[in-house]
């Protein structure tokens, strides 16, 4: 069930294996351009991830590189509104925990 | 599926037919009443790298069926349910299914869809009303390994090459394989760099540590990654077994410290270093391709080489033997004492030829285990259709010949085998008021002897009709009489149409067999022998050259012409006086040992002058 989170947002959507992964590269790393206007430093950037359609480890991986990188410019980023499939995944390969310290609670 | 994959396909089927051949070979020498806990183990194993190569390179209808197959093997090798007849019988079937589905993606041949399906249900269907696991045998119990009655605790350090992403393995499915087999606790861990601008998409920045608490073995859990990963990117570690176990794992670190990053960001790429191969490698000949197991020692036993190079060396070889001969022929027109060192060169240049002939003839050679492999499946079953018992002997599984002796032996021994079973062995019943054991023998058998190899197809039935084959001939116009010796009457089976049988079966009796045996091994260069015993069997000879690839012969000449005849043709050479040759009705004759033996003259045949 898709959740309503307050705060400045953005969305993910698409192919995120590693058919798609160098276009996808390109979306975050125009995200990563913009959201340091958008989001005051300390805040939290609402990533909406109801649009993926698939995902791979390549995809998680992408997802957990660019949400570290934001972290050290000051920006947490929570993904949120994971479908099933997704978050099953995650949990099954062990990347849980490390989205889990995004304190993003459909993650954990 | 990435077409780069197709390339490695080639070892995938070949690795999945030797699997499937040692599944069905450790299947029928399986006792259902008190199986080997190794056994079992094997042939789950067999399955379970089967389906983990058909899930990677996106073979889904292999992968489900022998996802059914491993899912009740799993349960017999737990001992949830006992082993049956039925369910050897039902995995083989599933087996034979699985090398058609293995076939028609090979070789785009036809699939019976309809068969899968139905061995599928006939699995699900044994494993849904499954007996209730009997005890374990104390024979079994006394020869398990242990590796899994025991639950054990393990620490799996997963640690993938950077270009895993790149070669399009996915990894996924390892981690759903590893949480069926027991409780899973994984921990990912990241080593990407903290410059966005610098990462690499396609690189594999993860690493892994797990926890798995099974009664899984440690060899189960290294073939799970059997087909992703080389041993040195996966380090299991067993922490904790349940029970005493007899094996004994390292309990050492099984990693340097450093090679693990303790905190992702902060640390850069891992130094991935891997010095074996791997899955998608280019060189699939090396030893470590494909998550293959190193060989013991150092070097690889075996390469693979196309058979095209090995006839062209063979081709090449039979040139350098003909100028060879051309040379010594030349050189015994120089005198011996004067051109001592010519001579000399001459016999070495000989010698050296013929050990480097036989050294290239032996790359063809193959051994006939290839052959006799298929005789235990096909007697199990035909044993089965026909209600017989019978005991399957192979004696002389190494013994080697030519790769296209091999290809056209299998038909024939086949068919002897087939008639050995259908018409030699004796019902149980029958045997039983014979006075002899309710289970037959056939025994095949070989050898080499001299220049040639012998192969021998033996049951201890009935042996052959002595009578009955008279009368037949008889009824079919054949020449014959009670004089006739009995090597003489074993001889008319060979007759084209020849039978014995009082029915037409699938298996034989509609009298096309022998006589094509005959001619099959005939023209191998070959010669059939039979003996038989009423009641006590039958002996059927089959002599074959080395090989086919080069033959010694016999240089004759008639008038002005050469001819060479095989030497494997040639019973014997002798060179009769002129009292031994006679005119007898008109024909010519030549007496050997007191026998009269038809003369021919070569320039009659062949209409030259002499």
């Amino acid at each position: 069930m898709k959740t309503a989170h307050a705060g400045v947002a953005t969305n993910l959507s698409g192919d995120w294996t590693m058919n798609s992964i160098s276009l996808q590269i390109e979306s975050l790393l125009a995200i990563s351009t913009d959201v340091g206007d958008l989001v005051p430093r300390n805040k939290t950037l609402v990533v909406d991830c109801s649009g993926i359609s698939k995902i791979d480890m390549s995809g998680l991986q992408l997802l957990y590189v660019w949400q570290q990188c934001l972290q050290i410019r000051g920006l947490q980023a929570e993904l949120v509104n994971l479908s099933d499939g997704m978050r099953s995944t995650v949990q099954q390969v062990g990347l849980h925990t490390i989205f889990k310290s995004s304190h993003d609670p459909a993650v954990s | 599926m990435s077409s780069d994959l197709s390339q490695f396909f080639q070892v995938f089927f070949d690795e999945s037919t030797e699997h499937l051949a040692e599944m069905e070979r450790i299947l029928l020498s399986i006792d259902p009443h008190a199986p080997d806990e190794e056994e079992l183990h094997a042939v789950f194993r067999a399955a379970h790298s089967i389906k983990g190569g058909a899930a990677t390179f996106g073979f889904g209808d292999m992968a489900a069926t022998t996802h059914t197959l491993e899912s009740l093997l799993d349960r017999v090798r737990h001992h949830e349910l006992s082993l049956t007849a039925e369910m050897v019988d039902a995995f083989l079937e599933a087996k034979d299914a699985i090398a058609m589905l293995l076939a028609g993606h090979r070789d785009k041949a036809q699939v019976d869809e309809e068969a899968v399906e139905s061995v599928c249900s006939k699995l699900r269907s044994i494993e849904e009303c499954g007996h209730k696991a009997a005890p374990l045998p104390e024979k079994a119990v006394a020869q398990g390994t242990g590796s899994a009655a025991v639950e054990s605790e393990y620490r799996i350090v997963f640690t993938p090459p950077p270009d895993l992403f790149k070669r399009g393995v996915r990894v996924e499915p390892l981690f759903e394989e590893l949480s069926g087999l027991g409780t899973l606790s994984v921990t990912a861990q990241v080593a990407a760099p903290d410059d966005f601008s610098a990462y690499e998409p396609e690189q594999c920045y993860l690493s892994w540590d797990m926890t798995l608490r099974s009664n899984a073995g440690l060899e189960e859990l290294r073939d799970i990654f059997m087909f992703v990963a080389d041993e040195e990117e996966i380090q299991i570690e067993v922490l904790e077994p349940r029970l005493l176990d007899e094996k004994s794992y390292p309990l050492t670190p099984l990693i340097p410290e450093n090679s693990l990053p303790t905190n992702a960001a902060a640390t850069g790429v891992p130094a991935l270093e891997s010095p074996g191969r791997r899955l998608y490698d280019r060189d699939e000949t090396a030893p470590n391709a494909f998550g293959r197991r190193p060989v013991d020692g150092a070097e690889s036993s075996s390469i693979r080489v196309g058979v095209s190079k090995v006839d062209q060396l063979i081709n090449q070889m039979g040139e350098l033997v003909i100028t060879q001969a051309m040379l010594a022929q030349a050189a015994q027109q120089f005198d011996p004492v004067m051109y001592e060192s010519l001579h000399r060169g001459m016999a070495l240049l000989q010698r050296n030829t013929r050990d480097l002939q036989e050294s290239v003839m032996s790359i063809r050679m193959m051994p006939i285990s290839f052959i006799f492999s298929r005789f235990p499946r096909l007697v199990h079953d035909l044993a089965a259709k026909l209600g017989k018992q019978v005991e399957l002997k192979l004696v002389g599984e190494t013994t080697e010949l030519d790769k296209g002796l091999i290809e056209k032996l299998a038909d024939p021994l086949t068919h002897l085998v087939r008639n050995s079973l259908d018409h030699g062995i004796e019902s149980p019943e029958e045997r039983r008021q014979a006075g002899k054991q309710p289970s037959g023998i056939i025994t095949l058998r070989a050898a080499q002897t001299g220049g040639r190899i012998v192969i021998e197809v033996i049951d201890d039935g009935a042996g052959l009709n002595r009578s009955r084959i008279l009368q037949k001939a008889f009824e079919n116009g054949l020449p014959v009489s009670d004089e006739m010796s009995d090597e003489e009457v074993w001889q008319l089976i060979f007759a084209p149409g020849f039978s014995t049988a009082e029915k037409v079966t699938d298996v034989s009796g509609r009298g096309v067999g022998m006589d094509v045996v005959m001619k099959n091994v005939q023209a191998m260069g070959g010669r059939v022998a039979i003996s038989s015993e009423s009641g006590r069997g039958s002996r059927v000879l089959v002599s074959l050259p080395l090989t086919l690839a080069i033959l010694d012969g016999l240089s004759v000449r008639v008038g002005s012409e050469t001819f060479i005849v095989p030497l494997n043709s040639i019973i014997e050479s002798l060179q009769p006086q002129s009292g031994d040759i006679n005119t007898v009705g008109g024909n010519t004759t030549v007496r050997v040992r007191g026998d009269y033996l038809p003369l021919l003259r070569l320039n009659g045949i062949y209409s030259s002058r002499p």
